[in-house]
């Protein structure tokens, strides 16, 4: 492949927030802070844990193989229909969510901006516009996620305004909540957290190998730095007992943004919040495309284009709070359990085949 | 490769019509009544059936006729079934959640303001800088309330409680986000000015006293001062002693104010420390003040007693008479003891002791004494 096609280290970067941070952390503090109240903060930083071995055990497979994905490790090591059903599950995953974030890309938009439009138009266009992104490929898509990777870091930096109008106060006493309620609420941010382990399927296509840690790593403090934020701020700002009130807690911190022209921040802050949903709709989309291609020799496109449906059927059925709680509740501890167990099983047989490979 | 391009072409022209061509209907701003201010009464009906008088003056747009002052009223059971009453006497479509100004009548705040608070906050259109404020009386007969010069009192009023921050140690903390952060939060309760007609003028008279959503006590502009100056930060105000007939002075200072919590056992002990900066704007009573620093220092000494007497006098009818911690001291012990625990702040507060310490400086003394 030529060196233009292949992504650069901060491609990658903001490749992996795109996966990771979607709309779900406008809500994120809400999740938390029914479990830890004002020490939410602390559950959203304890629950990085989780990416950040993701992170770390996935170092270790590009370290071996650094132009080899987990897809064709885990073929290679498992077998044909092993390692290929394990793969579709895998990359099943992300179906799902490019499904939840669409709904909740219909919910917010239809609430907040465009009102007058049914259900099924947002829902279309949305899934259209992610699809068209999807088509574009791995490289376009890196582009896009720098480009609304800057705007939201934007827009979070500029909730940091909040911070005169909150008090300390809001999230005293700290550790008040109790150890075992802060595990509680980092339980809640599975959901939000997971998207990392994509890692392992776009390593092969960075120019640098050796920069990849660096960009990971980047990729980690840049998304923990804005959950974290977002949570902090919220609480901060709010005080505990305002955000179970709100839907979109993280939406009110914005209120406290006064900036000369722009009337209401709001509008200016839904629209990026727009943008990063078309892009991690997107960048599902691709991944679970990219994957299929792997396993089945299929084109990229023509999966996105049939696989866009499902993702439309899926968003509308989400919509129904009660089902999506239900299927969440399931599926992301789900899938968060299978991706350790996918990942270190094949880093075991990553390990333990690393001599085979010198004897031959 | 054409094919596809001429699909996607295809496919984003169709997105774009499907998006446009909806029964989105744009209106001129001529054609929608946007309300300066609403005012929400109660109004009992015989055999104690209550409803809401909700009327908002809106601002008519049409050419030449910029000055009068309509007001589309609505009576019902509840706050936003009034918006279809009123729709029977409007010429226009009612853009909700844009007023500038929400006035709650008197027996509307004593019943509890929550209803109006939880359709704003539910309103996505709502702007949250929307101020808050209790009437008198009905609040109907101050949204008709006309002003020379206004179009209607609901911009007044908005301008009245906007600078009212300059003196009065009033806060601006009386808009739509900093009552929903004070309505069931712990330890805190809202206060919002309170207004009144007095001799053909609107006034701000005072400040409502919350418990939770509703008013529980009003008190006047004296107490309302002393209250100001314990409760927020960084506010500003006049204080003025006399001392005989023809010696006085004004002081002219900006308050700071942190307050700390001590528990033994069950009871609470509160420190407020208040300290003040400012400029003496007028003097006859200290002489050589701008020379002699211990004549400075016995000012600062003497404004220190004056202000801790006032403010334990207020705290005294806090505890005894309001019932009801307007200070937001609950907030604090809440912040250091833990929260959540059951206990009713309003009730602690008033068994607890409170102690008031003032440190005033004298910055700046105008540029000389006549």
């Amino acid at each position: 492949m030529e060196r233009d096609e292949l992504l650069t280290p901060n491609q990658i970067v903001f490749l992996l927030i795109g996966f990771a941070v979607g709309p779900g952390f406008l809500k994120l503090p809400n999740a938390i802070v029914s479990k830890a109240y004002q020490d939410s903060w602390i559950s959203a930083l304890i629950a990085l844990i989780y990416p950040a071995s993701i992170i770390f055990i996935s170092l270790y497979i590009i370290k071996r193989h650094p132009k080899e994905s987990i897809l064709y490790l885990s073929s290679k090591y498992f077998g044909r229909i092993l390692g290929g059903g394990l793969n579709f599950i895998f990359i099943s995953q992300f179906v799902i969510y490019a499904g939840t974030m669409t709904s909740e890309f219909i919910k917010l938009t239809r609430v907040y901006m465009v009102g007058y439009t049914s259900t099924y138009k947002v829902a279309i266009i949305g899934v259209v516009i992610a699809t068209i992104g999807a088509c574009m490929g791995l490289k376009v898509l890196g582009k896009i996620s720098e480009i609304v990777g800057y705007a939201a870091l934007v827009t979070v930096v500029l909730s940091a305004a909040a911070l005169q109008y909150g008090s300390v106060l809001n999230i005293q006493p700290v550790f008040g909540a109790g150890s075992s309620n802060i595990i509680k609420g980092a339980k809640e941010t599975i959901y939000f957290y997971l998207g990392f382990e994509t890692l392992l399927l776009i390593h092969p296509y960075a120019q640098d190998t050796k920069k990849i840690k660096k960009s990971a790593l980047e990729a980690l403090l840049i998304s923990g730095v804005i959950w974290v934020w977002t949570v902090f701020i919220t609480i901060f700002y709010l005080g505990i007992d305002l955000i179970p009130k709100s839907f979109w807690s993280f939406v009110l911190v914005f209120e406290s943004i006064h900036l000369p022209i722009i009337n209401n921040f709001r509008y200016v802050a839904m629209f990026t919040w727009t943008l990063i949903i078309f892009r991690i709709v997107a960048n599902d989309i691709y991944i679970f495309a990219f994957g299929l291609k792997e396993i089945l020799k299929t084109n990229t496109q023509k999966v996105c284009l049939s696989v866009s449906p499902i993702i439309l059927y899926l968003s509308l059925l989400l919509l129904d709070e009660k089902l999506k709680f239900k299927v969440l509740n399931i599926v992301s501890p789900g899938f968060m359990v299978f991706n350790y167990l996918y990942i270190l099983s094949v880093v075991i047989a990553v390990f333990f085949n690393r001599n085979r490979r010198v004897a031959a | 490769m054409k094919v596809k391009k001429l699909f996607a072409v295809f496919l984003i022209s169709i997105a774009i019509y499907i998006f446009f061509v909806s029964n989105n209907r744009y209106l001129p701003i001529e054609d929608l009544d946007i309300p300066a201010g609403t005012s929400i009464d109660l109004v009992e009906e015989g055999s104690g059936h209550k409803k809401y008088l909700v009327a908002s003056s809106v601002y008519n747009f049409r050419e030449g006729r910029s000055e009068s002052n309509l007001i589309l009223e609505g009576k019902s059971d509840t706050i936003a079934e009034s918006r279809e009453i009123r729709q029977l006497f409007a010429a226009h479509k009612y853009l909700s959640g844009s007023a500038k100004v929400y006035i709650f009548g008197e027996k509307m705040s004593e019943n509890g303001i929550k209803d109006m608070i939880r359709l704003a906050f539910a309103n996505p259109l709502a702007v949250d800088i929307t101020y808050n404020v209790v009437c008198e009386g009905k609040a109907l007969d101050i949204l008709r309330f006309s002003i020379n010069g206004y179009s209607n009192s609901s911009e007044y009023i908005d301008g009245m409680i906007r600078t009212a921050s300059n003196y009065n140690f009033f806060s601006n903390n009386y808009k739509l986000m900093d009552v929903y952060a004070r309505v069931d939060s712990e330890g805190r309760n809202l206060v919002l000015p309170y207004i009144k007609i007095e001799n053909s003028m609107l006034k701000i008279s005072g400040m409502a006293l919350f418990k939770s959503d509703k008013m529980v006590k009003k008190i006047d502009i004296k107490e309302a001062k002393v209250m100001n100056m314990l409760r927020e930060n960084k506010v500003t105000g006049f204080i003025t002693f006399k001392e005989g007939s023809r010696e006085y002075l004004n002081y002219y200072a900006t308050s700071s104010r942190k307050v700390t919590c001590k528990k033994e056992g069950d009871k609470y002990t509160f420190y407020i420390g208040l300290n003040l900066t400012g400029d003496v704007v007028s003097n006859t009573a200290y002489l050589n003040l701008e020379s002699d620093s211990e004549e400075k220092m016995k000012l600062e000494k003497d404004i220190n007693i004056v202000v801790e007497k006032m403010c334990n006098e207020f705290i005294n009818k806090m505890k005894n008479e309001y019932k009801v911690d307007c200070l937001d001291l609950g907030r604090v012990a809440a912040a250091k003891y833990g929260r959540m625990t059951g206990v009713d702040w309003n009730e602690i507060v008033g068994k607890s002791e409170i102690k008031v310490t003032v440190r005033s400086s004298i910055d700046r003394m105008g540029r000389g004494e006549f």
